[in-house]
């Protein structure tokens, strides 16, 4: 069900969208569109946009309820919600000329998806460790 | 006055102590993967050449037949999987050690063995990923896409997670201790 969405709203709105506003501005393009990512080419390191609520969410979601952490749950959905205009806003600075952004973007990309990962992990390392399996 | 309240109290809990040690390396780890070693792509290439290999003699020890050539391996008759810069478990590597590297105790000897031993566990986990390639091209053609997109979600981070939490029971730290100024559930 994800992922059609997300190559509905990739194909349909962000690429058309961008390919258009792009195609004044020939040092900034999009290329390697995929179901749920796309590259951003230009006079710096590729940026790989990924649309939020990728795999790496339901995997971090997948260690949050069972670790029963609510609070993370809302905190992880609300940031990809986010994403999504921080995303589209950072693609704008790019194509504007600010190429550094693209460092941050990339630093960015690395960065959030394995601090929620490690986060979800201890909070179910800290369930397990209140739960101790019982031996016989 | 003795300003030390103030002091003890912008203090990081050991958690976000640890969540922003990790954030750096992690941060450090994206600049000199992407800006030297992947430009580099010497240790790319090794581990590209030596897992295709390993793959090649894996699948044909088991009895397939198999086309091998530097980076490509196919089950012969099928046009087969290349194994590319960057799809070949470095950047899983480096996701496993920043954990490793960041969290708080355990005796230096120990970590530095199990950062070892994860490394080689991840390499030899890609070595069977590349086997899943070249065999999914052979056996189900048309879901090779889903198989290349989820592979890593099956294969690589039920492995890194595990070790991850094998790291968290090794090192000395009390895990709930060390959560303590976090509050999980609402």
């Amino acid at each position: 069900m994800v992922r059609p969405v997300q190559e509905e709203i990739i194909t349909k709105l962000i690429v058309p969208y961008f390919e258009n506003k792009l195609s004044t501005n020939n040092q900034v393009s999009i290329s390697g569109v995929t179901v749920d990512e796309f590259l951003l080419i230009g006079p710096f390191k590729p940026v790989r946009i990924e649309l939020p609520f990728n795999g790496w969410f339901w995997l971090t979601l997948g260690l949050f309820i069972p670790a029963d952490s609510k609070r993370m749950i809302k905190i992880l959905t609300l940031y990809h919600l986010a994403l999504f205009f921080i995303l589209l806003i950072s693609i704008q600075i790019i194509a504007e000329g600010t190429f550094a952004w693209s460092v941050v973007l990339n630093i960015h990309e690395h960065v959030y998806k394995v601090l929620f990962l490690i986060i979800a992990l201890l909070n179910l390392v800290r369930v397990l460790s209140r739960n101790p399996r019982k031996g016989s | 006055m003795n300003f030390s309240f103030i002091k003890e109290s912008l203090r990081p809990s050991p958690l976000t102590r640890f969540l922003m040690v990790a954030g750096v390396i992690y941060g450090l780890w994206y600049l000199v993967y992407d800006y030297y070693l992947l430009p580099d792509g010497r240790l790319d290439e090794f581990l590209s050449l030596s897992g295709v290999n390993l793959a090649g003699g894996l699948l044909n020890l088991f009895g397939w037949e198999i086309y091998s050539d530097t980076r490509i391996l196919a089950v012969t008759g099928t046009s087969g999987v290349e194994i590319q810069n960057g799809c070949n478990g470095l950047e899983l590597i480096g996701l496993y050690m920043g954990f490793i590297i960041a969290y708080p105790g355990g005796p230096i000897q120990k970590r530095v063995a199990f950062l070892a031993g994860g490394i080689i566990l991840l390499f030899f986990a890609n070595v069977f990923r590349i086997m899943i390639f070249a065999l999914s091209i052979y056996y189900v053609p048309t879901f090779w896409e889903q198989v290349h997109t989820y592979s890593s979600y099956f294969i690589f981070y039920p492995i890194v997670l595990t070790l991850w939490y094998l790291w968290t029971s090794i090192s000395d730290q009390e895990i709930p201790l060390f959560l303590s100024g976090y509050s999980s559930t609402s």
